[in-house]
């Protein structure tokens, strides 16, 4: 898409609302960094409404203070390392507490002040920010992209399990017995399908919960809710879930209510994993990434079980 | 027949070894299909039109790659701060010293009063205190000098005890500070000296006046009071006694910028010391460790065994490294210190200009290196550390 045209009065009113003034940044320059956030926004070119309603919403006091970085400003680059370090710092802790994300967040901050060159010229990070999130929260996402990234780059290096280990998880799963197997396999699919039916948003919070194993809290800071709310709504989740699950048995199935009871309790029954994948148990991603379930989880009791 | 407990718990445990599964089962990624960060931080702050944001949680819904992203930016998130109830404000500003107040009257009547002694002539330190705390129990006569008069010891311990006791935190602090102060100062000033510093190469470039006052940021550390920076209360306590000191004279212009890149370092350095920093290398298998802060360790099977390297050229708090080959490591700290080992074990200190605090480094081989200090400043080198240019 073409950059949107910028009207001088519109820039000035968007530069005073953005305190620009304190990094000298100079109209032209936050004028740009305007028009590139705007062109990635829109696929077609908006009109002067649209335009204008777009800009007013950025955070543009974090727009100019990235610009002013990425042009050089000392005052600008000072706030940064005031401001916005720690807690870089601080996100590169939470998401490794043994220091391993330390060097991300180093290379992120080196990053940011342009220690890399094209062309002879300057590169800051900076300059990829576009003012639609907040510096802070940018800054976050793009350390945890940079996490992933590493961790998979680094389970690509990782070797396979050997025969022996293969043959013995076969031998394992070949063992089980062949009518719980039936009912765990009905159960799957019932749920599949259950999961399937779900809004996007119940499905993401029940990922969140149990793939993810994410803390009621920090899936409530994820998706702007309450704890309680993210609570209240597994529990309404689960159940929703158990009953289509049970209709879906009954109905599709065509299953007894003693073989129904039989499936859920074959769930219930724990003489092992059933699931290749989970038996192979090989996610290094998985397992790194599952750090340990913070304290207010247990706080937050069971989670409406 | 099955409880309804029974069956919640059932399909409790569905989902979770179901979804589970899903984590494990990843398909190969492919560019452009999944969340950046950019996108993400904009949803998470709920910046989005409302189309795009429903096109991004429909694909966070089914996605595992962005769910794991999302799951990773979540643990970042900070927790929300909630306001204090307003019972307990009001309760810890108004009772603590009413309360204290009333012990010590309390105190201070209830204590036994014996007959007072034959009277005494204070000395004028004397008089001037019991003046301020006793004016009632003036003793106006004699001439001879004698031994304060016991009478009111009981009461003046009594409620020397409870004063003290509302303020004995703050007062530990303090003493604490004053204490750690001094030794700071000492372990600052021994560095350099304590370390055999190669000579300081030679610096090319121009010093311009903005540089100047990042110059001063780093090397001159100011001690004048500032409230920025607070995120980092809890770990620079150590920092928070300097703006308590009284300005020293002799450096009082480098003002708050020098301040905040000081105060920067040691919480940096601090955390740094806490818990060991590692650092990758391209090799899967190789990696180095500042543990302590001051010492280096290796590992050459994915961080399973550490082998410490041959004794650092150098002491003094070491922050962070990079390793842009398997055998290369370079380290930066405090003070301008900058290592550098080619064979993986044996680090040599690289001369630098300054003796600044280094906050990070990149490099691409044992030769080539940029480094940057904690006040932004950036010096590279491309003869291992001869020349530095800025």
């Amino acid at each position: 898409m073409a950059s949107p045209p910028l009207d001088r009065a519109l820039l000035a009113r968007l530069h005073t609302k953005a305190r620009a003034d304190r990094w000298a940044l100079p109209l032209e320059s936050f004028g740009a960094a305007l028009q590139e956030s705007a062109r990635r926004a829109f696929e077609k070119t908006p009109d002067r409404r649209q335009l204008e309603k777009y800009l007013d919403s950025l955070h543009l006091e974090d727009l100019a203070l990235a610009c002013a970085c990425a042009e050089g400003s000392d005052a600008a680059w000072e706030h940064v390392i005031r401001e916005h370090r720690p807690a870089l710092y601080r996100a590169a802790d939470a998401i490794d507490p043994t220091g391993g994300a330390r060097d991300l967040a180093d290379s992120l901050y080196a990053e940011l002040f342009g220690l890399t060159e094209r062309d002879g010229e300057r590169r800051s990070h900076f300059r990829y920010f576009h003012g639609r999130s907040s510096l802070a929260t940018w800054l976050r996402a793009v350390l945890a992209q940079r996490h992933v990234d590493r961790l998979r780059s680094r389970r690509r290096l990782d070797p396979l399990p050997d025969d022996e280990a293969a043959m013995a998880i076969s031998a394992a799963v070949t063992t089980v017995e062949p009518a719980r197997a039936r009912y765990v396999a009905i159960m799957r699919g019932a749920i599949a399908a259950a999961v399937a039916l779900l809004a996007p948003r119940d499905r993401l919070r029940l990922t969140c919960y149990y793939a993810q194993e994410l803390t009621l809290a920090q899936i409530g800071r994820a998706l702007g809710e309450h704890e309680a709310t993210v609570s209240r709504h597994l529990t309404r989740t689960r159940r929703t879930i158990r009953d289509t699950v049970e209709r879906d048995l009954a109905g599709r199935e065509r299953l007894s209510a003693a073989e129904i009871a039989e499936c859920f309790a074959s769930v219930l029954d724990d003489p092992g994993s059933l699931d290749v994948a989970d038996l192979l148990g090989s996610d290094p991603i998985g397992k790194e990434l599952v750090q340990d379930r913070s304290r207010d989880k247990e706080t937050s009791g069971a989670a409406g079980r | 027949m099955q409880r309804d407990d029974d069956r919640d718990r059932a399909i409790d445990r569905a989902l979770r070894e179901s979804l589970g599964a899903r984590v494990t089962a990843l398909p190969e990624m492919h560019a452009g299909e999944h969340l950046d960060g950019e996108r993400l931080a904009a949803w998470s702050d709920g910046s989005l039109r409302p189309d795009e944001a429903t096109m991004i949680e429909r694909h966070l819904a089914d996605c595992a790659h962005c769910q794991q992203l999302l799951a990773v930016f979540a643990r970042t998130s900070p927790p929300q701060v909630t306001s204090e109830p307003l019972w307990r404000r009001w309760r810890l500003q108004w009772l603590v010293p009413i309360a204290t107040a009333a012990t010590a009257v309390a105190i201070w009547v209830a204590a036994p009063r014996p007959q007072p002694a034959p009277a005494a002539l204070p000395t004028a330190a004397q008089t001037g205190e019991r003046e301020t705390a006793q004016t009632q129990h003036r003793i106006a006569a004699p001439a001879e000098p004698a031994p304060p008069a016991p009478s009111d010891q009981p009461r003046e311990k009594a409620l020397a005890r409870v004063l003290r006791s509302p303020t004995d935190a703050l007062a530990k602090k303090e003493t604490l500070e004053r204490r750690e102060e001094p030794k700071e100062r000492a372990d600052e000033s021994a560095k350099p000296s304590a370390s055999p510093v190669p000579a300081a190469p030679q610096l090319r470039g121009v010093t311009t006046a903005s540089e100047n006052a990042a110059q001063t940021a780093d090397a001159a550390p100011t001690v004048q009071g500032n409230a920025r920076a607070r995120d980092e209360k809890p770990a620079r306590s150590l920092a928070e006694a300097v703006p308590t000191r009284p300005t020293p004279p002799a450096a009082p212009a480098a003002g708050a910028a020098g301040r905040s890149a000081r105060d920067d370092v040691v919480a940096f350095s601090s955390r740094r010391t806490a818990t060991p920093v590692e650092i990758a290398s391209p090799n899967a298998s190789t990696r180095w460790r500042i543990v302590g802060g001051s010492q280096v360790e290796r590992s050459t099977n994915a961080g399973a065994d550490w082998q410490a390297t041959t004794p650092l050229p150098a002491t003094g708090v070491l922050t962070t490294g990079m390793s842009p080959s398997a055998s290369v490591c370079w380290i930066v700290g405090r003070a301008g210190i900058v290592l550098v080992t080619s064979d993986g074990l044996r680090f040599t200190r690289v001369a630098f200009p300054e003796p600044i605090d280094l906050v990070s480094v990149t490099a691409t081989d044992d030769r080539h290196a940029t480094v940057m200090s904690a006040g932004g400043r950036m010096f590279r080198t491309e003869d291992q550390g001869a020349n530095w240019t800025r």
